[in-house]
């Protein structure tokens, strides 16, 4: 899709179309720009960061410092493209009904396919490959299932507050993709999907006592399986106690842990890691954010947390600013995505939580979290062209 | 109110679009639980931030404490032990390059530990199990797998590139002599620690001190450019310059050597000091160990291998004592030369009689007469004429009682009873050697002070201690303690010993060419509760040269030589006559106008004693044998030259035991039975045999006798003797060892217990 693209031979195609198919004060209006390069920022922030983290792990292992970086780069740049391109496609097309079944059945296929023909990597089946590219689906599946979810609460509105036809029938929605991508198996993003879903209902309009009453249910049934199952549980001793078996369970969070120490709070300078001497395994994935803390200090990870919080903030307003309910639910969605998924990272290379793989969102090498992340952006920018732009305080309108 | 699904996308739909947006505007909910979305995130946000801040600022020290230890690799550089050397700078102990073995479990690949560990086990010879059980453990972050392995073996592991596995630059002392010095050096731990001999009294000065550096590594070892940390270099260990001459001692090691060999002897002892500056050119015991192998194993054997005996052992000296009177007496002005002296064979001294050695006494003779014989008797007058205060003073200031300051470890101070309880006949036997104990090294420096013109030097070894940087740490203080006897005197002793090399018993240490002085001496060994111990002898010489000027001196003990005649003058002197022909030579003094002839010793080995007498008298030369038989050792050995009319000594192996001998080497074992232990001995004694007690320990009366009465036993062979409680009707207590008379009270102290000049009285 990359390769017929490109943002002047579109413009030249929007011009056309614009006239012809949707408002045209909509297109007049533009994206929500500081988004928009907060995005980037981050993104090429996360570029130089990643070089300099796998300089090292690059000349070691491949003999190119720049091994790791070379295909990052490249998805940026196309990430950057896309984002811009999803921004023109009003966001009313996800909401037809022919589309929305249609995402619905790309889902399963894509979940199917992956259970079928996909990659097994370290006893996970979650990659398949589609030309020389591996892709995760259910990446996708993420952005895929917020579009439905919030499909069916702007449809129907007045179910919400209902247990049954609001609760349950959004739980019906994530059932068979959960039950697919548990299989692969791929706990973390269950985790997340339920996450989102939790936190579209909350702000769709349940009733707060059922959440509760499922936070009452869940915590402890998440807890006992934690505890109970495998190498989840070691994941468990080694969170509570990670310097009980420092060279096994939890070398790769201890390791963290010593470049967090090693950075300070002014850090130790840019390229002058030491744990990414191969101390640090996974630096250019995961655990990223632990070669930033070294190198660039407590100031850094404030800094790039501040960065990832600009960003959920524009998002937030732009849901709160939509006057659409789908737009606002869809951009609530992308948001709290994003936001959950900073969270866990920072949680996981801090050992807040325990381990759980999941990559730092615009800075974490690989291409599917890119590409979908950049596609999530897209979406939330062009929802930013259509919110209502009085000047209005945000907060405390509904007096 | 209707609800509309999913709107289409249609030209038609999109133009209601302000009326559609009213029914799907976001719930009033919406906007008022988004604030809340937010803060809950802000909030989670903060935690974060806050762990971070734990991580990075508060908990730091802690954790990079921990992080430093798998950053760091500290490598240590070993600081090379200092070498010892000889006044030449010949190396007497160095270091070798030799290899260690490492390995980094760490840095041995999961799967390559098997291989690792059996390659390894089987190129070094190691435990296999024991190995790889290190290798796969997650702690042991560096292992020794072997030390001190030499080059080929090291490049063997080399060349397997294995990954984990290192070969460092080790050090190993060596020692190029083997044997040479043993007890002096001493040897070292394979670490380089010293544990006997100078190793171990010096080895804060040989050590230096090890240096090391840090260097960061990535996790798979590799290190890092650029990044060594505090680095210390090694300090190495000074060099000790040592006295020592490698020629005087390797001569000195060979007489020793044949001297236990052809006497078969306990041990032997020798000393060569540099008369003017009390320098030890050579310094031994006999017999001694290699020390690039010493036998640790058994450590008994070991300890008693290394005793510098020479500076640790005390022993009775006998005869070459009374260079020490004779000097003491002509210095406090007690004698003069021209002095006459007459010996009946004996002296009385507060109401006892000591015999003198020759029972049948020296006659008339002067100083220098009486010095050639050695007569006890002379000995005891001019002891008892100086007096106890004066002799004490000269027995002080020549070192006697205190220990030299040699800086040898271990040595003793001998033992000088104090005056107070010292009665007129123990004076008298001080004054020939008995009732005083010495070190050899005490005796050598005193009889050089004694000949040297008079002045007292302190002996030592270490020359000199070098740092490596070439500052001189310490240097060896040869100025002289203090005069003990003025230069005249001393001049006169010199002339005196000359004679009784020339003249006396000391004939068997003459060097054609230059002209030696000395003194023989044989001293009983006291046993172990102070009791004389019967047929056990210490024969010594003391020799030096040139007599007129002189320049060494070398002091030779045998210890408990097991042939027939044990006299110093043949047991010692022939030895220190090889050894001083050697050095004197060696060190390039020039040789006396010889107006003397001289003749070539023929080999007369495997020759019976009569025929080889008749050859040797052919060539002028004195044949002296003890027991008939066929020659199987002679000193001097053949081919070397000797003065016209020397004795040459004839060993057949059969010394002492020969049952073929005449009639005057048997002699008739008494009957002992019911007799003490003392009287039993005593009874011996007086007929030339000693005694074999058993127990060792003896109590009660005699039982049995090994030999029975009036049957005939060789002359000087011991008898064995069994005792037993004493009969009931016996009265005589059993407490033998209650009744061991002191050594003074020895009731025939004697310096050479049998005829001294028999073979050697000149024809």
């Amino acid at each position: 899709m990359e390769q017929n693209i490109s943002p002047i031979k579109f413009t030249q195609t929007q011009t056309k179309r614009r006239r012809r198919t949707y408002a045209a004060a909509a297109h007049n209006r533009s994206i929500d720009f500081p988004l928009f390069l907060a995005v980037c920022a981050i993104a090429l922030f996360g570029l130089v960061m990643l070089y300099s983290a796998t300089y090292y792990k690059g000349i070691a292992e491949r003999g190119d410092s720049l091994a790791f970086v070379k295909g990052q780069i490249k998805y940026v740049m196309i990430g950057i493209v896309e984002m811009y391109i999803i921004s023109v496609v009003p966001y009313k097309f996800y909401k037809n009904k022919l589309i929305v079944i249609g995402i619905f059945a790309a889902i399963i296929l894509m979940l199917v396919a992956t259970l079928a023909f996909g990659q097994t990597y370290l006893g996970a089946r979650r990659w398949i490959q589609i030309g020389g590219f591996e892709f995760q689906p259910s990446e996708l599946v993420k952005i895929g299932l917020i579009v439905l979810i919030a499909a069916y609460m702007s449809a129907f509105p007045d179910n919400m507050p209902k247990f049954f036809k609001g609760i349950c029938a959004v739980v019906a929605i994530i059932a068979l993709p959960c039950t697919l991508i548990y299989l692969q198996p791929n706990m973390s993003t269950i985790i997340i999907i339920v996450a989102i879903t939790g936190v579209m209902l909350f702000m769709g309009g349940a009733k707060l006592r059922y959440f509760i009453a499922s936070a009452c249910v869940g915590v402890p049934a998440v807890i006992l399986v934690a505890k109970t199952a495998g190498y989840r549980s070691d994941r468990f001793t080694a969170w509570r106690d990670p310097f009980a078996d420092p060279s096994n369970l939890s070398y790769q969070v201890v390791q963290s842990m010593y470049a967090f120490a090693n950075g300070g709070f002014f850090g130790q300078g840019f390229n002058n890691s030491r744990q990414k001497l191969l101390f640090l395994p996974e630096m250019e994935n995961d655990y990223v954010l632990s070669i930033i803390a070294e190198e660039l200090g407590f100031i850094g990870v404030v800094l790039l947390i501040l960065a990832y919080c600009f960003v959920i903030y524009r998002g937030i307003r732009i849901a709160m600013k939509s006057e659409d309910r789908f737009a606002a639910l869809v951009a609530g969605g992308i948001t709290s995505l994003l936001a959950i998924q900073v969270l866990i990272n920072i949680g996981v290379v801090t050992n807040s939580i325990p381990a759980t793989g999941q990559p730092l969102p615009f800075v974490s090498a690989g291409g599917t979290s890119l590409l979908v992340l950049f596609g999530a952006m897209g979406i939330l920018l062009n929802i930013s062209r259509f919110i209502n732009r009085e000047k209005k305080p945000l907060f405390g309108t509904d007096k | 109110m209707s609800i509309r699904l999913l709107p289409g996308g249609s030209k038609k739909k999109n133009k209601k679009r302000n009326k559609a947006e009213t029914v799907f505007e976001p719930a009033v909910s919406f906007k008022r639980r988004m604030p809340w979305l937010l803060l809950i995130l802000a909030g989670l946000f903060s935690i974060l931030i806050a762990r971070s801040f734990y991580l990075q600022v508060i908990d730091r020290k802690h954790l990079l404490e921990l992080a430093q230890t798998q950053w760091r690799r500290t490598t240590v550089l070993t600081a090379t032990r200092g070498e010892i050397v000889d006044c030449n700078g010949k190396e007497l102990a160095q270091n070798l390059v030799v290899y260690r073995i490492v390995a980094w479990p760490q840095s041995v690949g999961a799967g390559d530990k098997e291989r690792v560990a059996s390659e390894l086990a089987r190129i070094l010879d190691v435990d296999h199990k024991k190995l790889y059980e290190k290798l796969q453990s997650p702690t042991v972050r560096e292992y020794v797998v072997k030390r001190q392995v030499d080059k080929s073996v090291a490049d063997e592991v080399s060349a397997l590139k294995l990954s984990g596995v290192g070969v460092l630059q080790d050090t190993k002392r060596y020692y190029p002599y083997g044997t040479m010095l043993s007890q002096t050096i001493g040897f070292t731990t394979i670490d380089g620690i010293g544990q006997s001999g100078l190793e171990l009294s010096l080895d804060k000065y040989l050590t230096g001190r090890n240096g090391s550096y840090i260097t960061e590594t990535d996790n798979k070892g590799a290190i890092l450019s650029d990044s060594v940390i505090n680095r210390i270099e090694a300090l190495n260990g000074h060099k000790l310059r040592l006295t020592i001459d490698t020629f005087f001692q390797s001569s000195l090691e060979n007489a020793l050597e044949e001297a236990v060999k052809v006497n078969n002897a306990q041990n032997a002892q020798g000393i060569i000091l540099d008369v003017d500056t009390g320098a030890i050119k050579a310094i031994s015991t006999k017999p001694d160990f290699d020390l690039n192998s010493p036998p640790r194993s058994d450590m008994e054997a070991l300890s008693s291998l290394s005793k510098n005996r020479v500076v640790t052992d005390v022993y009775e000296p006998g005869s070459t004592f009374k260079i020490l009177t004779l000097a003491a007496a002509l210095d406090s002005g007690s004698t003069a030369l021209s002095s006459s002296f007459h010996c009946g064979g004996g002296y009385f001294v507060n109401g006892e009689r000591i015999k003198c050695w020759r029972h049948a006494g020296h006659g008339s003779q002067d100083l220098t007469k009486a010095t050639e014989n050695s007569c006890n008797v002379c000995f005891m007058q001019l002891a008892l004429g100086m007096g106890k205060e004066t002799f004490y003073d000269y027995l002080y200031a020549f070192g006697l009682g205190q220990s030299t300051g040699s800086g040898l470890p271990g040595e003793s101070s001998g033992i000088v009873t104090h005056q107070k309880y010292i009665k007129d006949n123990d004076l008298a036997r001080i004054g020939f050697g008995q009732s005083i104990a010495v070190t050899p090294i005490q005796l050598a420096s005193a009889v050089a002070a004694a000949v040297n013109g008079g002045e007292l030097h302190t002996p030592y070894i270490v020359d000199e201690i070098v740092a490596s940087d070439g500052t001189v740490v310490f240097k060896a203080n040869t100025a002289p303690v203090r005069r003990v006897i003025s230069e005249e005197t001393s001049a006169n002793v010199r002339r005196i010993l000359q004679s009784v090399v020339d003249n006396g018993t000391g004939r068997n240490a003459k060097i054609e060419g230059y002209a030696v002085g000395g003194k023989t001496g044989t001293a009983q060994k006291y046993d172990k509760y102070g009791q004389v111990s019967s047929g056990s002898y210490i024969c010594s010489f003391i020799g030096f040269a040139p007599a007129d000027d002189p320049k060494y001196l070398c002091l030779i003990l045998v210890d408990e030589p097991k042939v027939g005649s044990i006299f110093g003058s043949t047991v010692a002197a022939p030895f220190v006559r090889r050894v001083l022909s050697d050095i004197l030579q060696y060190a390039g003094i020039p040789k006396n106008d010889i107006n003397t002839s001289t003749s070539v010793i023929p080999n007369v080995t495997g020759m019976s004693t009569s025929e080889a007498s008749e050859k040797l008298s052919e060539h002028g030369l004195l044949g002296i044998f003890e027991c008939d038989g066929t020659v199987t050792m002679q000193v001097p050995a053949a081919g070397q030259s000797v003065p016209y009319g020397s004795s040459v000594l004839l060993y057949t192996g059969q010394e002492g035991i020969n049952t073929d001998t005449d009639e005057p080497f048997y002699v008739s074992v008494p009957n002992l039975i019911g007799m003490t232990p003392l009287a039993a001995y005593d009874a011996l004694k007086k007929v030339g045999l000693t005694m074999d007690p058993d127990p060792v320990d003896p109590f009660g009366v005699v039982v049995a006798q090994g030999v029975y009465a009036y049957e005939s036993a060789p002359y000087g062979s011991s008898v064995k003797v069994y005792f037993g409680a004493a009969p009931t009707n016996s009265p005589t207590p059993a407490a033998a060892p209650t009744e061991t008379p002191t050594p003074t009270e020895t009731p025939a102290p004697e310096d050479t217990p049998q005829p001294e000049a028999t073979p050697t009285v000149a024809p």
